[in-house]
């Protein structure tokens, strides 16, 4: 495992150099394994696609070289990492309202892909997604395991405000909105679910190597 | 009770920020210039942590309905003491408009202000709309209610100020000194030489998110494509424009673009100070260099506490 200083009150861990599942799960047992080995002066822990950066107090590690001393307990701790299929990914399903207000851009989507409104939901809640990062906003998951055939450009110009629970793709990826916040993802439908809770612990409902699964819910409308 | 007569440009609440919530994906957020919001509070007897108001260019007009103690640091405001309480009576306005030597003054009050708070803090974070003033810039007429009475501190009642020291004067070009950034060897050495041997112009488009700056551009010849990874105060991301971007206090979690460099946090109140249309100069330093002048920095805030607290 390769660590890399990143200024001096924080070192970057890489996990794995492909962003994938596998390494999304590795991502996830190295956090894990960090957070139940605590060390006096490091104060986030914060996973990503490839790797766990590891951000602390210089002054409050309190020796000679705080950056060796983080590195140092960072592979001790390593030593105590337990096999991914151990405790396995945590699943969620997700129930999206598709279309109409709720998913602005469902139509443009359908068109510019050349499919249906109707293949588009099939597609897009057809298969499992693996949260890769949380990130962008407070809470906001990034989904890998979008089909090809749903890969389409960001909007010309991003909306100023997107409504909380927008499920959202872009590119390879897809998302969901914990908050109202400007964006320019492509808007399919909206979720009831609450992604992020100040006032919960922790206050984001998923968190990296998470399966998570939409599911389409009719509408009064949609009867 | 503390009435705005005028808010200034942007002026927000701000206590030392979240940290401990950036798996979440919650920006550290706080204070830019943390070390003066600390001095601020510690010359009045608050908590280092307490919530202030951070006043970015031109700050507020302020009318206190009781009497109280501010105190101020960071930049300085015309005609009035700094680093050094001073005592407002009820029924004065307290003009704090014209800010220099710097880009961000910080005001502390004794007893401190009722805020609401989100995940233990009390800071604006814009991005998210929370706490502070519902998460939103001061505007005029607004209100901020000081906590209940609480005797001022005897050093309040003796003559003394806080050495300056802390606060070097901001000098153009500003200094920030940097250690090499994740991606350093991304980069040529010409890109190497361009980022070290410029001047670099502050854009007006800089904010509590970043510093943008422009000059020669540091360019990358093809590579591969970052995937995303945590990103940290101080942070130089290279967008592919070459004008590279120093990451400040309301940063995103993750960031996509490579880092070149990252500013030392002994630094980081001079990148807190810098104004738009001024220059920085960047300088590399070693990581044992960037180690031992934070720690010097915190020993000299740690003799301040302890001078003031003698006078109490």
């Amino acid at each position: 495992m390769l660590c890399r200083p990143l200024g001096d009150s924080a070192v970057l861990v890489e996990v794995g150099n492909r962003a994938d599942d596998e390494t999304a799960q590795n991502v996830h047992a190295l956090t894990e394994v960090l957070l139940t080995h605590p060390f006096p002066g490091v104060v986030d822990i914060v996973p990503a696609y490839t790797t766990v950066a590891v951000h602390f107090d210089p002054v409050a590690v309190g020796q000679r070289s705080p950056l060796a001393a983080v590195q140092s307990w960072i592979e001790r701790s390593c030593v105590d990492i337990r096999p991914v299929s151990q405790s396995g990914p945590r699943e969620w399903i997700v129930p999206v309202v598709y279309g109409g207000e709720f998913g602005p851009d469902l139509a443009w989507v359908a068109e510019h892909l050349g499919l249906s409104a109707t293949e588009v939901i099939q597609r897009h809640a057809a298969q499992p997604y693996t949260v890769r990062a949380i990130g962008f906003s407070p809470g906001f998951p990034y989904l890998a395991g979008l089909p090809e055939s749903l890969r389409t450009p960001r909007r010309a110009t991003p909306r100023t405000q997107v409504p909380a629970g927008s499920v959202g793709i872009a590119g390879s990826q897809a998302g969901i909105y914990p908050q109202a916040t400007p964006g320019g993802w492509n808007i399919l439908g909206r979720t009831g679910l609450r992604l992020f809770d100040p006032d919960r612990r922790p206050p984001a409902l998923l968190r990296v190597g998470d399966r998570v699964r939409f599911e389409p819910v009719v509408t009064e409308s949609g009867k | 009770m503390i009435e705005v007569l005028k808010p200034g440009i942007f002026t927000t609440l701000q206590d030392l920020g979240r940290p401990g919530w950036q798996a979440q994906g919650v920006p550290e957020g706080g204070a830019v210039d943390r070390l003066a919001l600390r001095v601020a509070n510690l010359m009045l007897g608050n908590s280092e942590d307490a919530v202030g108001l951070e006043c970015t260019l031109r700050g507020p007009v302020l009318r206190f309905s009781e009497p109280g103690w501010i105190a101020v640091a960071g930049a300085r405001v015309s005609g009035r003491p700094w680093l050094k309480p001073w005592a407002v009576k009820a029924g004065e306005s307290v003009d704090l408009e014209e800010i220099v030597g710097g880009a961000r003054l910080y005001v502390s009050f004794q007893r401190g202000l009722e805020v609401p708070r989100l995940l233990n803090s009390a800071s604006t974070l814009i991005s998210s709309g929370w706490p502070g003033l519902i998460g939103r810039t001061l505007r005029t007429a607004d209100r901020l209610q000081l906590r209940a009475s609480a005797p001022p501190p005897p050093r309040l009642g003796r003559s003394w100020s806080v050495s300056p020291r802390l606060f070097p004067p901001v000098v153009q070009p500003a200094i920030l000194r940097v250690v090499p950034g994740p991606q350093a060897e991304w980069f040529s050495p010409q890109a190497h030489r361009a980022l070290l041997d410029h001047d670099y112009e502050v854009s007006l488009r800089s904010d509590r998110m970043g510093v943008r700056l422009q000059g020669p551009p540091i360019l990358r010849t093809a590579g591969p494509e970052l995937v995303s990874e945590a990103v940290a105060f101080g942070s130089v991301q290279v967008p592919p424009d070459g004008q590279p971007i120093v990451l400040s206090a309301d940063r995103q979690t993750l960031g996509g673009y490579p880092k070149i460099a990252n500013v030392i946090s002994a630094d980081r109140s001079v990148l807190a100070q810098v104004r738009p249309g001024g220059h920085v100069r960047f300088v590399l330093v070693s990581a044992e260099t960037a180690q031992d002048l934070v720690v010097r920095q915190e020993s000299a805030v740690a003799s301040l506490r302890t001078g003031l607290a003698a006078t109490d």
